[in-house]
């Protein structure tokens, strides 16, 4: 017996379910369904590295509760996966044999954790990924006194900061690159906030790749490229990847970087499919670029636009920004735009300052601010990030939205950002 | 951008202005306002004694200043100004954060029913099709005059010449 | 919806608002803490009033990594479950308003509530630079007290610039003790507590002097 549903979502992360509860208010009238591969309602995956440290009970995780969707009107059909889509006569087959028919869909399986398979002893015990709450309960039943963290993004950060905090005698970040996040850190960052994870007890290994897991029975250790690291448990923080294998089946287009392709209201090419979160491809607001942004408030924002338009409204998405920031245990480090690495040469400049702990780089193009980088403080991070994107909306105008100061290149962190407060309200001289 | 003697302003000559409100009227009318907002508001104002005793009005759209403090205070970059001078708000970048109303010497900007702001456009899809805004077009003592600055100084300094003694003693006033 | 208003031409930076909102909210002073800062560009002179703003589609509710921020269908306040809060810091790096301010104690980011519906700072401060109002109508007052200063109403001040300038005020001694004995006893009046003019002047000068890097004379 197929169910007929308004709208059906696949996927019951943050993309999802903001999705449904954004169509359900804007149209009450709506029968709304979200079909969720584990057997939990929405909690918040940035939470995870407090859930494993032990700082938050598991009911500090979840977003949302049974009673949530209930008032709501939402319908959950979760422990079950989607097995196909047929397109043309709008059906949703899962793995369990239900059938829905739906009037529109939204896509949104997010992500998944990338591994390397193929190396040898990846599928031992004790090698872990940090993206659900069954992870986590998996790593803390496992237990161990050494672990070591591979990568060093938002999961390897905070993953080996809360190793540390649950009690892990040794934690040891690798990380195959020259340092630490050089998408989004440039060296003298990351050399502080080596620094800083130092001072917490772990060990920044930069510059050095995992060529292999070793281990009878389970993990016994790793070998880098230079040396061989004993421990109990890794945990591997390499990357996610958009999970597009539903979209794939069901002849949904990629983007060129080959996550689901969306125009700016977030349709598929398929009609009456949308996709959201972490499987779609974006467009980076900054660089004007397709982009893949593997970040909560995208797949919120993203995920209410897609639900907004399901129930008639006609709101844009108008992409998305990465930002680098982890806030937890003492350490705050933010970054978003330019490294400067990335910067024109010619037209780049940098001012950089330090304050005990607290270092601040702000990047520049042409006089335009377009990247900043800070480390143990959060202070007008705001302001920043204002301008940085008004900046990037240049490129669609024909007029200046934001001036650029004169005699940037004497001008200290402090002057830059008295200027661009001074620049907020144009009538004070 | 344009050189600022060609950049489009909204000029009131409040000499001329008697405070009809049609102005007012037509606004609402052409960007179909309910109750509340006004994208031009008449304002009146008492001045004098005795025989000097007068009422002055002042219809307020909105200035379309030439480095505009709203286009500053925008955070979200919503608000710009167009090639010829017009300030606009890109509604879908307006999450309703009221910066713009703080910033703006003259509190032009408003917050209507769905809470995003909006003001005064200059009517820019009528001047794009080469008209005028429905304000300019309807006032009855052609007291508003769009176009650019460099016309509107022309205009007045040619009213002024033409004017000056027909309307008697007036022209005293003027400083 | 009523909204804080602020009314950047009548600021003096005081810091009487600050003083107030942390007293009421943390039950000490503590003006960096508090849920409304006035900012200036380090030259003592107040630009712009940062405190959450309501917006009508706020970028907090949808950054929160624990969705515990959202806006109340019928008042428009845009609330938190605070107690919930796990310090991510998204809300305070994405707010366009810089809103957000880590709370020691409660050891969450939290925003001004409007006190509920009656804000402790619009009944100190001194010059009527902050007000609580609907959106709406203060947009036509500004717009009429500009009209009314453009067109020459008697009584309205017709100085150059002091509707679009902010021309600081410096007060005499007697003046200023006067500011800060009324607001001692708003305090009093309002909260029950008991904060000395002497206190009171102190802490302002201290907002200044944090603010401006320099000795404030005063």
């Amino acid at each position: 017996m197929t169910e007929r549903v308004d709208l059906l979502i696949i996927g019951s992360g943050a993309a999802g379910t903001s999705a449904a509860f954004a169509a359900r208010r804007a149209d009450p009238g709506l029968s709304v369904l979200i079909i969720g591969k584990e057997n939990r309602t929405e909690y918040s995956a940035p939470a995870l590295p407090d859930y494993l440290s032990g700082e938050l009970e598991l009911d500090k995780v979840m977003v949302r509760t049974k009673e949530d969707y209930d008032r709501e009107g939402i319908r959950l059909h979760l422990n079950d996966t989607v097995a196909r889509i047929d397109p043309k006569k709008r059906v949703v087959k899962t793995e369990s044999g239900k059938s829905f028919r739906y009037e529109n869909l939204i896509l949104a399986t997010g992500s998944l954790p990338i591994q390397l398979r193929r190396m040898k002893g990846t599928d031992l015990p004790g090698n872990f990924v940090m993206k659900t709450v069954g992870d986590i309960d998996a790593m803390i039943a496992y237990g161990g006194k050494n672990a070591v963290v591979v990568g060093s993004g938002a999961i390897g950060l905070e993953g080996s900061m809360a190793l540390k905090a649950r009690g892990y005698k040794k934690v040891t970040m690798v990380e195959a690159l020259d340092w630490l996040s050089p998408k989004s850190l440039d060296k003298a960052m990351s050399d502080e906030l080596t620094a800083n994870l130092n001072a917490f007890g772990i060990e920044v290994l930069a510059g050095e790749a995992v060529e292999g897991v070793i281990g009878e029975t389970k993990v016994e250790g790793v070998v880098t490229s230079r040396r061989t690291i004993p421990c109990d448990i890794i945990l591997w923080g390499i990357g996610m990847r958009p999970d597009v294998e539903l979209a794939k089946t069901t002849g949904i287009e990629l983007g060129e970087l080959g996550a689901v392709r969306v125009d700016d209201r977030m349709r598929t090419n398929v009609p009456h499919i949308y996709a959201c979160g972490d499987c779609i491809e974006s467009v980076d607001k900054l660089s004007g670029k397709p982009a893949v942004h593997l970040f909560w408030e995208p797949a919120q924002r993203g995920g209410t636009v897609a639900g907004l338009n399901c129930a008639g409204l006609d709101k844009a998405w108008g992409g998305s920004v990465a930002v680098f920031l982890t806030h937890k245990g003492g350490l705050s480090i933010v970054g978003f735009g330019k490294t400067e690495a990335e910067l024109d040469p010619l037209k780049g400049l940098v001012l950089e300052e330090r304050k005990g702990k607290v270092y601040r780089r702000l990047h520049f193009e042409d006089g335009l601010l377009c990247g900043v980088q800070m480390i143990n403080t959060l202070d007008d991070v705001d302001l920043l990030f204002d301008v940085i994107t008004k900046n990037a909306l240049e490129r669609d105008r024909k007029c200046r939205l934001v001036k650029k100061p004169e005699h940037l290149d004497e001008m200290t962190i402090t002057d830059v950002i008295y200027w661009l407060r001074k620049e907020r309200r144009a009538v004070i001289l | 951008m344009t050189d600022f003697m060609q950049q489009r302003t909204l000029y009131i000559d409040t000499r001329r202005c008697m405070g009809c409100r049609a102005c007012e009227t037509v606004c609402k009318l052409e960007n179909d306002l309910p109750a509340g907002p006004r994208f031009t508001m008449v304002t009146e104002v008492e001045t004098g004694e005795g025989t000097e005793e007068r009422l002055n009005f002042l219809p307020m759209p909105c200035q379309h200043c030439g480095d505009a403090p709203c286009v500053r205070a925008c955070p979200t970059g919503a608000l710009f100004k167009r090639e010829d001078g017009i300030v606009l708000s890109e509604q879908e970048r307006c999450i309703g954060c009221h910066e713009c109303l703080w910033a703006c010497p003259f509190g032009i900007p408003q917050f209507g029913s769905n809470g995003l702001m909006q003001k005064c456009t200059m009517c820019f899809n009528r001047i794009d099709e080469g008209g005028e805004p429905a304000c300019a077009h309807n006032c009855p003592a052609e007291a508003i005059l769009c176009d650019t600055v460099e016309n509107v100084s022309r205009i007045l300094r040619e009213r002024y010449a033409k004017d000056a003694n027909r309307m008697g003693g007036y022209a005293d006033k003027l400083d | 919806m009523k909204l804080l208003t602020y009314d950047q031409t009548r600021c003096n930076y005081c810091g009487a608002c600050q003083i107030v909102c942390s007293l009421s909210k943390k039950d000490r002073i503590d003006p960096g803490q508090a849920r409304i800062r006035i900012q200036t560009a380090g030259d003592g002179i107040p630009l712009r009033a940062a405190v959450c703003q309501h917006c009508e589609e706020p970028v907090c509710v949808t950054a929160c990594m624990r969705g515990i921020i959202e806006k109340d269908p019928e008042t428009g306040v845009v609330r938190r479950h605070f107690e919930d809060c796990f310090r991510c810091a998204a809300c305070h790096v994405m707010c366009p308003i810089g809103a957000a301010v880590l709370d020691e104690e409660l050891k969450a980011f939290v925003t001004c509530d409007l006190c509920g519906g009656d804000p402790v700072c619009v009944k100190v401060c001194p010059t009527g630079a902050l007000g609580y109002a609907d959106v709406q109508e203060s947009s036509e007052a500004i717009r009429t007290r500009y009209a009314r200063m453009a067109l020459g109403q008697p009584g309205v001040p017709v100085v150059p610039g002091t509707v679009l300038r902010h021309t600081p005020v410096t007060l005499t001694k007697a003046e200023e003790s006067a500011q800060w004995k009324k607001i001692s006893e708003t305090i009093g009046a309002e909260l029950g507590k008991k904060v000395s003019p002497a206190q009171l002047k102190k802490w302002s000068r201290r907002i200044r002097e944090e603010e401006t890097g320099k000795e404030d004379k005063v």
